[in-house]
């Protein structure tokens, strides 16, 4: 059995958790044994059995690959549909499931809307993004699995690191994140934050005033750059006062569940994704770039007693690549 | 200079004149002197000063790529909008505009307009679908650059080979390119078709229709699966009678274009591509019936050996080269 990993979004032009996922989820299946590779396009020799699919796919793909007898696994993340309230959650899903049945099939097609009926599998990464799947795209039930992000085996190590004064948050410096906002908060409410990320682009102006507004407090705001070496983090995560990401929308954070593989108190953006994946595990604050209301959660949560969080282990990368192999497995033992 | 290129659809899942037109315009970028490698997606140490997509960017890609530094030129062919009537095309227009004006995300991703707005440098085959970049999707007109195809250098040399008595016609077998309907004419109007070419799968109904056709009608059917040689090719060009492609849709068809270095006459769909690129060197035909298209391939079966021979179409080196000039005019700016 071939598996063959595709996606539109180049690694070279935008960094972040889905290229960690891709790649992490890759390394996984390798190491259980499942024959994984590109997609090259150029190369019109390659034979996949299944192509995994890793972003928005559209209708021509889908048809081309069934038409070689290739199955296709489709992995979207709907994170900005995920991230919106349930009642425009329902005009969506008014609308989609009316426009799927109004609109000429290629007008249909050509949004995307047909491609959950169309390919084998979808996965979701939280039970409220399958949700999504199941009752916007009216993905068939039968065909989609909610397989969570894993975490590297470094974060789950429990040896003693040293203590860090320091509430630690793991982003790409976009508005997205809300790094700007929450280098505010953290001056208002005198509690230190260190931000470990890069930007897109160093030219962004969001990047350059989050910068100076942390060059201009260091007592409050630190900001170093991004770190590469894993073990580097996972220790900085063991010895920190708590992570935080009040992020507008995520899928499923990558970075706080490595920050909860290492036991490290969580303070995340009031969301479905967040509640469907850490529960009670985690301290919320609301949906809101209001510096004033995030200092006040910001201190709330510095002063909380940290040992009496309940702590939420998230799943090895490995055992995400079994539940994977599980399903490329009924895949290719199942006709169309 | 290094330039990557992209493309979002695998060649291992379609092949057609898009893929040869792609690796044909690398080859020839490469010749031109430009450095050019295929965009690896899953390697984020890959660099380059340019990239050239081969389809459409989203606006998503465009202003990433900006982000890094990477300008992008993209290569489009709008096959479906460029074939569709004038009052068809002018209502998408009106649409499309409205769509626009809207600003809606969901929208903007999946039709991707954004990127005529905001790519380097948009390529047209043709001056018609330059046009339609244009008026059709707000592209700034001096970032729009047409550039045709090319042909490789066997098909222009016929030699003193003779023409034959059979037509021919090389296209993928696919409703599209209306196999079936030529193969269907061909037997109502007694005249001998060659028809290359394979389909995307052998189980499509459609292809399985065709197939039982040519195998009833030898005497006026023959069918050849695809020829890779292309100095094989380009006999079966050098010998035909004429060459005819009565599709649907088309940007440029490449096959006209080979068969035209040979000095083949042509019969082609009646549709502004082809207007467009040969004017009074083909002879058209309407999207008609089968008996109306019978007439038309019968009469242009007799009328061939009399044709002027077309102009000859663009070699690959000055496509290489006319590509080499247009990125440096983007790195320039």
């Amino acid at each position: 059995m071939k598996v063959a990993f595709d996606s539109g979004l180049p690694f070279a032009l935008a960094h972040g958790g889905f290229q960690i996922q891709i790649e992490q989820t890759r390394c996984a299946l390798a190491r259980i044994g499942v024959d994984v590779d590109h997609m090259r396009w150029w190369d019109a020799e390659q034979r996949p059995d299944i192509i995994h699919w890793f972003g928005a796919l559209n209708s021509e793909y889908v048809r081309h690959a069934h038409s070689k007898g290739i199955k296709l696994v489709l992995s979207e993340l709907r994170t900005a549909t995920g991230s919106r309230p349930a009642w425009m959650l329902g005009a969506q899903r008014l609308l989609t499931r009316a426009g799927r049945r109004l609109l000429p099939q290629s007008i249909v097609a050509r949004i995307g809307w047909d491609i959950y009926q169309r390919v084998d599998s979808a996965t979701a990464l939280t039970e409220c993004e399958a949700r999504i799947m199941r009752d916007i795209s009216e993905c068939p039930p039968e065909r989609l699995r909610v397989i969570p992000n894993g975490v590297e085996d470094e974060f789950f190590d429990t040896s003693p690191a040293p203590a860090l004064d320091w509430l630690v948050c793991t982003a790409t410096i976009h508005p997205r994140k809300r790094v700007l906002e929450l280098a505010r908060a953290a001056i208002i409410a005198q509690v230190p934050v260190w931000v470990i990320g890069r930007p897109y682009s160093e030219d962004e102006r969001y990047h350059r005033e989050f910068v100076e507004v942390a060059r201009a407090n260091p007592k409050w705001v630190r900001y170093d750059g991004g770190i590469d070496d894993r073990s580097r983090l996972a220790e900085l995560y063991r010895g920190a006062r708590g992570f935080v990401l009040i992020s507008t929308m995520e899928s499923q954070s990558l970075s706080a569940l490595e920050a909860a593989a290492s036991r490290c108190p969580l303070l995340l953006t009031d969301l479905p994704w967040a509640r469907a994946t850490f529960g009670v595990c985690a301290a919320y604050c609301p949906d809101t770039s209001d510096p004033a209301i995030l200092a006040r959660h910001l201190r709330a949560f510095w002063e909380s007693d940290r040992a009496r969080a309940q702590h939420f282990a998230p799943p090895r990368w490995t055992q995400v690549a079994e539940q994977l192999r599980d399903l490329y497995e009924s895949l290719a033992s199942t006709s169309r | 200079m290094r330039v990557l290129f992209d493309h979002a659809n695998p060649f291992l899942l379609t092949h057609g004149g898009f893929q040869i037109q792609i690796e044909r315009t690398m080859e020839a970028v490469r010749a031109s002197g430009v450095e050019g490698e295929c965009l690896r997606w899953w390697d984020d140490t890959q660099t380059g000063d340019l990239i050239h997509y081969f389809g459409r960017p989203s606006g998503w890609y465009v202003r990433h790529a900006g982000h890094k530094g990477l300008p992008v030129a993209f290569s489009e062919l709008l096959t479906g909008l460029g074939s569709r009537r004038p009052a068809l095309r002018g209502a998408q227009r009106l649409i499309t505009a409205a769509l626009r004006r809207l600003d809606s995300r969901m929208i903007n991703e999946r039709f991707s307009w954004e990127a005529f707005r905001l790519a380097a440098a948009c390529v047209a085959n043709t001056g018609f679908e330059a046009r339609l970049m244009s008026e059709m999707f707000g592209a700034p007109a001096e970032r729009v650059h047409v550039v045709p195809n090319g042909v490789e250098d066997v098909f222009f040399d016929r030699g003193d080979r003779k023409r034959g008595d059979w037509l021919l016609c090389t296209a993928t077998i696919v409703e599209r390119k209306r196999a079936l309907e030529l193969a269907t004419a061909a037997v109502e109007a007694r005249t001998p078709v060659r028809i290359i070419g394979k389909p995307y799968s052998e189980d499509d109904p459609y292809f399985q229709r065709f197939s039982g056709l040519v195998a009833n009608h030898p005497q006026f059917l023959e069918h050849l699966p695809a020829i890779a040689d292309r100095a094989v090719l380009a006999r079966h060009y050098h010998e035909a009678r004429g060459f005819v492609l009565l599709s649907t849709m088309e940007t440029r068809s490449l096959s006209a274009e080979e068969a035209a270095a040979g000095g083949c006459p042509l019969l082609l769909t009646d549709l502004p591509w082809a207007h467009s690129v040969f004017g009074d060197d083909a002879i058209y035909c309407p999207l008609a019936s089968a008996s109306v298209t019978a007439r038309h391939l019968r009469a242009f079966y007799d009328a061939a050996p009399q044709r002027p021979v077309p102009k000859p179409p663009m070699r690959w080196s000055e496509v290489g080269a006319r590509f080499r000039a247009i990125y440096e005019s983007v790195l320039r700016r």
